[in-house]
């Protein structure tokens, strides 16, 4: 076998395993009828009763959110709930959204209260830190500024603690504006296989890199291992793969009518922002190691794996180029040929998945998805998988050049960007960043 | 950053973790994943728990598919005598294994390749583990592997389109017991393993567990099929109505889409192979897929009206029903019956189109038969079946019948009765009949005696004309690829009229049945006859064999 034919094998072959892992994991939520429903939070018992009840600590932390803060707090406060309080964090350098906290908490006096976080820089782990010995409810809930939170919801998680005798329950969360942008219907599906699918996988195999908000750990739990990484830029992945290395039990549940909205950011330059710090929290929580204590070989490989997923999206971004250019102009065997259209194949199966996950979106949502959504859902496969490709490069990149001096860099760039990003959630954050940029 | 990770101890941690160990309260176990569900067995479907009637589903399944093996087995590289058709696939999976070419001549789309490339994995890997007497009884014990696997496949279909064990038992005795059906199971026949992959995706469309990677599965063995014997593309409605009726509507988008997907993948590689080789359209100087398919649905010589006593079609249906009319004929009037019975309407379906499809005037290939009698087996147990579970055993019992139920009571055992006399009388004793001459005779001698003779007598640098049966004998032999040539590539091939341009080019021509019959192939083989004269013969004769030396100039 010539030397080009073997790259065209390797190729191949890498891009089709990471594909078929992908689109398995896609599809991991639908795999039986059964498992579909299993990925619903369960059926409400007739008698409250029957659930022992939880007092709830919501913590919300905002930062240069003042235009929406209020409508989200008013959200949060209308819970229904018996038990709830909501700890609205803000900075002691941002008075215009202390403000807008303060109003609401004279509003909703029985349920909002205002924390001010002293630290400096200021970030999102570390504002969550600042809420946590403030907490008195059993369980401890996080929500971003922008949420749009189901009234119902509480009470599901209440029932998920109690069902599956939980550690933490992560609640679904779903972008919804589709038809904002070329991508905006990608960035929305990507949520949708992520929490109806892909975190039902993880929660089933013990490992779980947890979401950034409509997220509830067990308060006791979480002062135990000491709340947040005040220093990872994605704290929430990284207190579940804690979580996960300790063995704690996390449920999953994703229902429709219970998921927090949220919005995609703004700009394209906001979202390859956000996906870079995502990546680049990512490999923080890699390097750190805490998943090498968890128990399977199988467990570590699905960590090292999905810790350093933005290295192999890079790499296949960068490859399927190279993968169709080689089945266009490289003279080998037809089999060697035939065997460098895998990928392709695997990228249209992809494909054809997506526009049934459309139809489902749709209907599961009551949106409307048009002719001109499925066209652009088709249209941007790869500009979209490029886009990942120089999200995850640029993570890479900086990530690298941080580790001389990684603690003093890590600061200024925390600094400059404003709060630390969450992952997924950090949209309306970034749309005031790149406004104040 | 692991300080962080343990503040206390490990025993603080076990003590604050909610095991999972402790007994849950259940509020309502039927949405707790694992909880009212019983445990099921990932390839069946079938419930974990042993029970009785699961071990007498195994034993009856076992019983008749050991049957189904023994008969198939017994003789089988001596019955039937082997036939060109199986050296053609097995010298095109030696080529394939040795000089990775679709065929030892050029490949002309007259076939898509899975069924060669199935047989050529089974040349390299199993078959090493099992000697064979020659190539082509190389290639039949695949097919008895095969057989075996179809007989599980049409029980375990028969009991997932609901019919009792006893019912899935007998259709696999019908199915592998007909002396019609273990002669062409012995074949090395790409219907055979089209057969086995359009039960594997008729088996999977009807996941009980409606499992989407079974539906993947349905979706590539049905292209898997298609790619090994083309008419196998006749079968997709009904794999695909079986899939739309296990489905149900929270998966059901997202089941066709994988099927669709599973069927695709695998379906685009022949015409992509095609492409890659600049084939898929006919062009000056080469061969192409759209001619293959054109041929084989337009241009192959008509074999004329079954109805008519003088058309190749006629003989070729006479020829089925000689070795066997129950099976196809009480198969096809099963299955108008059936067509009353829902839960196997999709599989008389299939066979009634299968059978109509005998009647359009239009090329009627020997083995075409293959692919019903799977069906043919499952829709006469499946109409048994449901016409023995009509009997109201228990309202007879407690007499409360109006007219007509008692009417039914009464003809139920009356033409269960019939049938049981039918089978008893007449179908057993000639099955016995047919199957013991398979299981006993040696149908195949001349061939192997016309090969000996040619390795004894004639040198390794002569130049032979034979057919494929002889050619992969002698190949075997040691005699060189290209000096042994199959007789229908003269005239047609132009590699082969470059090597050997007339008749003067061969030293001697092995005649069988098969080039007896097809002289009117082309002008070349007429003329290397006519100046040849026989030196031996073997066997009498229409099976005779009989090596002839070509008259030297």
């Amino acid at each position: 076998m010539s030397l080009l034919s073997a790259v065209v094998v390797l190729t191949s072959l890498f891009l089709g395993v990471v594909g078929a892992l992908t689109l398995g994991w896609m599809l991991y939520a639908w795999r039986t009828p059964e498992a579909l429903r299993a990925t619903r939070f369960a059926p409400q018992p007739a008698a409250t009763t029957d659930v022992p009840g939880r007092r709830f600590s919501l913590v919300v932390p905002a930062r240069h959110e003042d235009a929406v803060l209020a409508h989200t707090l008013d959200g949060l406060a209308a819970l229904e709930h018996d038990d709830v309080e909501i700890l609205c964090v803000v900075g002691d350098d941002d008075p215009v959204t202390a403000a807008v906290a303060e109003a609401a908490a004279q509003r909703h006096p029985s349920r909002v209260r205002v924390v001010v976080d002293h630290s400096v820089p200021k970030n999102k782990p570390k504002a969550l830190n600042a809420a946590l010995p403030h907490c008195t409810g059993d369980v401890v809930g996080v929500f971003d500024a922008e949420d749009e939170v189901s009234p119902g919801l509480l009470r599901a998680i209440e029932v998920a603690f109690h069902r599956d005798r939980a550690d933490v329950v992560q609640g679904g969360v779903q972008l919804m504006n589709i038809r904002s942008s070329w991508w905006s219907l990608r960035n929305c599906l990507e949520y949708y296989f992520w929490f109806r699918s892909r975190l039902h996988y993880h929660a089933d195999r013990e490992f779980i890199p947890l979401g950034g908000n409509t997220v509830f750990v067990r308060t006791e739990l979480l002062r135990v291992v000491d709340g947040w990484d005040p220093e990872c830029l994605a704290e929430d992945c990284d207190l579940g793969v804690r979580l996960s290395a300790l063995g704690a039990t996390v449920s999953v549940a994703y229902e429709p009518a219970l998921v927090t909205r949220e919005e995609t950011p703004g700009t394209l330059r906001a979202l390859v922002k956000q996906r870079t710090r995502w990546n680049q929290g990512f490999l923080q929580v890699y390097r750190k190691g805490d998943w090498r204590r968890l128990e399977t070989l199988r467990q570590r490989l699905l960590a090292r794996y999905t810790l350093l997923m933005p290295f192999v999206q890079a790499a296949a971004g960068l490859l399927v180029p190279v993968s169709i250019a080689m089945i266009l102009f490289a003279k080998t065997p037809p089999a060697v040929t035939l065997l460098g259209f895998l990928p392709l194949l695997i990228v249209l199966a992809g494909v054809a998945v997506e526009v049934v996950a459309v139809h489902e979106f749709g209907r599961d949502f009551g949106v409307r998805v048009r002719l001109r959504e499925y066209v652009r859902l088709v249209l941007g496969v790869l500009p979209y998988q490029w886009l990942l490709a120089v999200a995850a490069v640029r993570a890479g990149w900086r990530e690298a050049r941080d580790e001389r001096g990684w603690e003093k860099t890590e600061h200024t760039g925390a600094h400059r960007d404003g709060a630390a990003p969450s992952t997924p959630a950090t949209s309306e954050r970034d749309r005031v960043t790149e406004a104040a940029a | 950053m692991t300080a962080t990770l343990f503040r206390d101890s490990t025993r603080t941690i076990e003590r604050i973790l909610t095991r999972p160990s402790a007994p849950p309260t259940q509020l309502d176990p039927a949405s707790q994943p694992g909880g009212r569900r019983r445990r099921r067995n990932r390839w069946s479907g079938v419930p974990r728990r042993v029970s009785p009637g699961a071990v007498l589903g195994v034993v009856l399944a076992l019983a008749a598919v050991s049957a189904v093996a023994w008969v198939t087995a017994r003789n089988m590289y001596a019955a039937p005598m082997r036939f060109d058709d199986e050296g053609t696939y097995l010298d095109q999976a030696r080529s394939l294994i040795r000089d990775g070419d679709l065929s030892p001549y050029t490949y002309w789309y007259d076939h898509p390749p899975v069924g060669w490339i199935l047989i050529a994995g089974w040349l390299v890997g199993p078959s090493h583990l099992w000697d064979a007497p020659n190539l082509i009884g190389a290639g039949r014990q695949l097919m008895l592997v095969v057989t075996v696997a179809s007989a599980l496949l049409v029980y375990l279909l028969g009991r997932r389109l609901g019919m009792t064990r006893p019912a899935g038992a007998a259709a696999v005795l019908l199915f592998g017991l007909s002396p019609l059906a273990v002669s062409y199971h012995r074949l090395v026949l790409l219907d055979n393993l089209a057969v086995l992959l359009v039960l594997a995706a008729f088996v999977l469309a009807l996941s009980p567990g409606r499992r989407l990677s079974a539906a993947f599965g349905s979706g590539t063995a049905l292209a898997g099929a298609v790619l090994t014997k083309e008419t196998a593309l006749l079968m997709a409605p009904f794999v695909l109505w079986l899939l739309l009726r296990t489905v149900v509507p929270a998966t059901r988008r997202m089941s066709l889409a994988v099927f669709g997907i599973g069927f695709g993948a695998v379906a685009v590689l022949y015409p992509l192979y095609a492409l890659l080789k600049s084939e898929l359209v006919p062009g000056p100087d080469r061969v192409s897929l759209w001619q293959g398919i054109t041929f084989q649905l337009f241009e192959r010589k008509s074999s004329g009206s079954v109805f008519d006593p003088g058309s190749d079609a006629y003989g070729v249906v006479t020829g089925w029903l000689d070795m066997d009319a129950v099976l196809p004929v009480a198969g096809v009037l099963a299955a108008v019956a059936a067509l009353a019975v829902r839960r196997i309407r999709p599989v008389a379906g299939a066979l009634l189109l299968l059978a109509a499809m005998m009647l359009r005037p239009g090329y009627l290939p020997v083995p075409y038969v293959v692919a019903m009698l799977p069906l043919a087996a499952l829709v006469i147990a499946g109409v048994g079946d449901s016409v023995l579970r009509r009997f109201p055993a228990r309202d007879l019992m407690h007499r409360r019948l109006s007219g007509a139920q008692l009417v039914t009571a009464l003809l139920v055992p009356l033409v269960a009765f019939a049938a049981v006399g039918f089978v008893v009388e007449r179908v057993v004793p000639r099955w016995r009949a047919g199957d013991r001459v398979l299981m006993t005779r040696d149908q195949d001698r001349p061939y192997r005696q016309a090969s000996a003779w040619v390795e004894k007598h004639v040198g390794k640098d002569e130049v032979l004309l034979v057919d494929n049966v002889t050619r992969t004998d002698l190949v075997r032999a040691g005699y060189p690829s290209d000096r042994v040539v199959w007789f229908t590539k003269l005239d047609v091939d132009p590699a082969v009229e470059k090597k050997h341009p007339s008749w003067h080019s061969y030293d001697y021509v092995v005649t069988s049945s098969v080039m007896r019959t097809a002289l009117q192939v082309g002008p070349s083989l007429g003329a290397t006859l006519e100046r040849s004269k026989p030196v031996a013969t073997f066997g009498h004769g229409e099976h005779r064999v009989v090596v002839r030396k070509v008259k030297s100039q």
